[in-house]
């Protein structure tokens, strides 16, 4: 089943943009190797893989663009239409939230002992999944910090 | 205001007792005895390979000399420069020390001058193992000596093949500087690292390669692989009968290449702390579990203390920029 | 017989524990999304040093075992696989749990594991010496082609628009090229970062995809009762009729396991795709492929265990390794002593073959526990996802750090994460980027190498029987390929005014 919509505009030209991006840099140049080469360079694979993405978002531009002109025909295409990338019934709240957490619990790592960053990236997430519980969120993750701070420190080594 | 705890001191008394404490422990890291804590020995490069097995045999024997567990941290990326800039850019407090090869960080500081790692970012511990670099040749391929290959790629340009264990290392400035002082015309080809040109090795697909010792020494020692010629003096190789090999010297190319694995430490570690290092390491590197490895490794090991380390390796870096300069670039 | 020996050996009780042990430690860290079976091995390494060198290798051997099978059962129930290994199975795993049927999705995962682990293992000591010479000979030529050869089948996994999968695909190549070029060491699309020196970390990239897009993904189904219904999910072993019927996956799988792990530089991540693809390919059901068709889980399970048959040859009887945890193993060896190389069969046959036997137990024994810790995964694993999720982002930070023991490859996760929730949101398949990071950088590297070693002759591809073999059947798929795509636009074509 096809599933071209307007959005695919939009994907295509972000690929295209990207595919120009590419060739610009392979034409700055990465550089002469010293050893034999064999014909191809270091830009030689980036530039074709540039190409066929510029030269496929085209096509994806030009198959998006033509469907979009077509006869509709019944309700299948008001769900196309509305197929978009972005509804408005997904939880972006959590996305956003997902990610600004994990951003900081990362730029943390480094700085902060392993065992209470880890319990309180928990909590917020708990918290921010719509956990209320005081005692559930709080059991669960000191225990699961602290089993993990065994796992990763004790047990694996690792160099946090 | 005084108020008396059931001790009968007073506050300030309490006060001033806590700020003595504090100075006490301020100021004992300098006067205890270091080491005292576990000590992480940073291995630039992914665990399993031969730099990998060196650091983690010579971890163990530092271990005993020093008394407190050593742990090996294997921090790879960028030939080694991650793990490098990790230890440079850490605390100096001498319970981070970097094991790396030293030609593998003179090749690359030499390739890439615009990492921002020198060597100047580091005080040396010491150096303890050190191999050549060496050519080999598949049997199959009748080659007994290095002039031998260079004889057959003057007489026919381009048609000799000769694979570095890596494209921008000691190996690569070892073929460069050969095809460049020689003459010969030979085609270099990099591959991806030892392992694949192990199997490049094995499988006879090119004339020759050139990787660290002691790489394929059993198959040597059977014969299947034909040792041709070496950067440095293989005499400290554990097989006898290999001992004798060729230098580039001896036939007159006036370059030694070798790597030599040495301890790092970052370059404000404190004086004292830093010649207690040289002493545990002196110690592993001269102990009898340390000289088992290197006996079964392929190379007895050697102990190059601080200073006499640092000017090698600062020799070296000079030699490889060189070697880039004169055949290179 | 040195096979008789070796399993002599490896029956020791101590040995036997050992193997055991590993092995349940493997299934245990495979399950774990961002740890994997170098990270364990590792682990294992010092606390070896006081053994003898075949019970040190067994633990490390059970524990590689073991994780194959442990990453397939987050596959299948979390959509998040636990290893790359087992980033496939989730294709089809995935979907037949949320059809009801997790306990059937784990029965055929774990009997596919052990049978393609068996099978793969028979294979492989049977033809030890043909494989070894397989391994020697094989050229950087032939790789190459065989990357080629994956990267064409990459049409199987596209379910819609097979341009998005294209451009997917290509997107994954460039991705591969971020880096230091293989062979000239001149950094590309690298704008001065250290980090990126190294390329995009397979691993970060593979926690991003995986992991963390999937979680962004599925935050929708927070809070939504877990697929499986009220009633206790029962553990389904495929009856035996079943398999039998369905022995072309396991035997492709197996094969294909075997082969691509007995060939150094191929890189047996790639090869739990590539028998997908092929076993898509032949069925007759192929479009049930992506929706929860037992194939789609035989065959990457069957592969993914026979591979590690297969990486244990060139590591055995060349001294090279196939992937991270072999090299390892190489490790270990040489710390115990013992000089891995073209004489190891030889000097140290009962070690060696002592090492083979262990692995067949493990295989075993991963049966064995995975059968009965399916229930202890199951209860643990279809928790409401809000619980969940929080430890799957602690586990992927942690592993993408891991994986080089930097924080750098945890943002290109994150970055990864994004980008591939954006791209499944646009219609992308997000498995054809992951086959171009892949592949990507086994065709260049093999195919600039064997350039340079024929001096720019590109007939180096063609100039041997096995090779032009390779090629004709590049030709042929790429043409196969294209017919299936009309007939599919046909058929579009024909049921799209009834839309």
């Amino acid at each position: 089943m096809r599933q071209k919509s307007r959005w695919d505009i939009v994907a295509a030209t972000i690929i295209g943009a990207i595919a120009i991006f590419v060739l610009a840099t392979t034409y700055v140049g990465f550089g002469a190797p010293f050893a034999d080469a064999g014909g191809i360079y270091p830009e030689t694979l980036p530039r074709v893989y540039g190409y066929a993405l510029l030269l496929l978002s085209l096509v994806l531009a030009f198959e998006a663009w033509s469907q979009r002109k077509a006869p509709l025909s019944g309700d299948a295409d008001e769900t196309e239409k509305d197929a978009s990338p972005f509804p408005r019934d997904f939880p972006w709240g959590r996305v956003a939230g997902t990610l600004g957490l994990t951003v900081i619990f990362a730029y943390c790592l480094p700085l902060l002992p392993f065992f209470p960053l880890a319990a309180v990236f928990l909590a917020s997430l708990f918290l921010l999944y719509g956990h209320r519980a005081p005692v559930n969120i709080g059991l669960v993750s000191l225990i699961g910090a602290a089993a993990m701070d065994v796992l990763f420190i004790r047990i694996l080594n690792l160099p946090l | 205001m005084t108020i008396k705890t059931k001790f009968g001191a007073t506050r300030r008394n309490l006060a001033g007792i806590a700020a003595a404490a504090v100075l006490a422990f301020a100021a004992s890291p300098a006067l205890a005895e270091f080491p005292e804590d576990t000590i992480h020995i940073v291995v630039p490069w992914k665990a399993g390979g031969g730099t990998d097995r060196i650091g983690r045999a010579i971890a163990s024997a530092f271990e005993e000399a020093a008394g407190v567990s050593v742990v090996v941290d294997n921090i790879n990326g960028a030939g080694g420069v991650t793990g490098s800039l990790n230890v440079a850019k850490g605390k100096a407090d001498g319970y981070t020390l970097l094991m790396n090869g030293s030609s593998d960080m003179t090749a690359s500081m030499t390739f890439q001058p615009q990492l921002p790692i020198s060597l100047d970012d580091f005080a040396f511990v010491g150096g303890f193992y050190n191999s050549p670099t060496w050519i080999l040749s598949n049997a199959e391929r009748g080659y007994t000596s290095l002039e031998d290959l260079l004889e057959k790629a003057k007489a026919e340009p381009g048609t000799v093949t000769v694979g570095t264990a890596g494209p921008a290392g000691a190996q690569m400035l070892m073929a460069a500087a050969i095809k460049g002082s020689s003459g010969a015309d030979f085609r270099i080809v990099p591959f991806s690292g030892g392992a694949d040109l192990k199997k490049a090795l094995l499988g006879d697909q090119v004339d020759a390669g050139i990787i660290h010792a002691p790489v394929l020494l059993s198959e040597a020692q059977e014969g299947l692989i034909t040792v041709i010629g070496t950067g440095e003096p293989l005499s400290n190789l554990t097989h006898e009968p290999l001992q004798g090999i060729a230098t580039l010297e001896d036939i007159g190319i006036p370059i030694k290449i070798g790597i030599t694995r040495g301890l790092f430490a970052p370059k404000d570690t404190p004086e004292v702390v830093l010649a207690k290092l040289r002493e545990i390491a002196a110690e592993a590197a001269q102990s009898d579990g340390f000289k088992e490895f290197g006996e079964s490794f392929g190379f007895r090991p050697v102990w190059v203390p601080g200073d006499e380390f640092e000017a090698q390796v600062r020799g070296e870096l000079e030699t490889f920029q060189k070697i880039k300069t004169d055949f290179i670039d | 017989m040195e096979v008789l020996n070796g399993f002599a050996a490896a029956l020791q009780p101590l040995n036997i524990l050992l193997i055991f042990g590993g092995t349940a430690l493997g299934v245990l860290v495979g399950a774990l999304p961002g740890l994997s079976s170098p990270m364990a091995i590792i682990v294992l390494l010092p606390l070896t040093f006081g053994m003898e060198p075949l019970p040190a290798l067994l633990a490390m051997v059970g524990v590689y075992v073991g994780t194959k099978l442990g990453g397939s059962f987050s596959a299948i129930l979390l959509r998040t696989p636990g290893t790359p290994a087992g980033a496939c199975t989730a294709l089809d795993g995935y979907p037949l749990a949320q059809r009801g049927e997790a306990g059937r999705a784990l029965g055929l995962a774990t009997m596919g594991s052990t049978l393609g682990g068996i099978f793969g293992w028979l294979i492989a000591i049977i033809f030890v010496p043909l494989l070894a010479t397989i391994a020697v000979k094989s050229t950087n030529a032939d790789i190459a082609l065989v990357g080629v050869l994956g990267l064409v089948m990459v049409s199987a996994f596209v379910r819609g628009s097979t341009l998005k999968g294209l451009i997917g695909v290509i997107l994954g190549l460039l991705i591969a090229t971020v880096g230091l070029d293989p062979m000239a060491a001149v950094p590309r699309f690298t704008f001065g970062s250290v980090g990126l020196l190294e390329g995009v970390s397979f691993a970060a990239a593979l926690i991003g995809f995986f992991g963390i897009a999937v979680v962004l993904a599925d935050m929708p189904l927070i809070g939504s009762k877990s697929f499986l219904t009220a009633d206790k999910v029962s553990v389904q072993m495929p009856k035996f009729g079943e398999l039998l019927r369905r022995w072309k996956s396991i035997a492709i799988g197996a094969v294909y396991g075997t082969g691509v792990g007995a060939i150094p530089g191929v890189g047996a991540e790639g090869a739990t795709w590539l028998a997908y693809a092929t076993a898509r390919n032949i069925s007759p059901e192929k479009e049930q492929f992506g929706t929860g068709h037992p194939d789609g889980i035989l065959a990457p399970e069957a592969t993914n265990n026979a591979v590690t048959g297969g990486t244990m040859l060139p590591m055995l009887t060349l001294g090279i390794p196939g992937d991270g945890s072999t090299a390892v193993m190489l490790g270990a060896l040489v710390l115990h002593g013992i000089q891995p190389g073209v004489l190891l069969m030889r000097d140290e046959s009962t070690l060696v073959y002592g090492i083979l036997a262990g692995m067949l137990i493990a295989t075993i024994f991963m049966a064995l526990i995975g059968w009965t810790a399916i229930r202890a995964f199951i209860y643990v694993l279809t928790k409401d996802r809000s619980w969940l999720f929080p430890f799957v982002l602690v586990f992927a930070t942690i592993g993408a750090f891991a994986s080089s023991n930097a924080m750098f490859p945890v943002y290109v996760a994150l970055f990864f994460g994004v980008v591939g929730f954006c791209l499944e949101r646009f219609g992308f398949p997000i498995v054809t980027v992951v086959l171009g990071i892949i592949l990507g950088p086994i065709i260049e590297y093999n195919a600039r190498v064997a350039l340079a070693v024929s001096g720019g002759e590109w007939s180096t591809f063609i100039d041997a029987p096995h090779r032009m073999g390779l090629v004709i059947a590049l030709v042929a798929l790429m043409v196969w390929e294209v017919i299936q795509h009309r007939k599919q636009v046909k058929q579009a074509k024909v049921t799209q005014p009834i839309n």
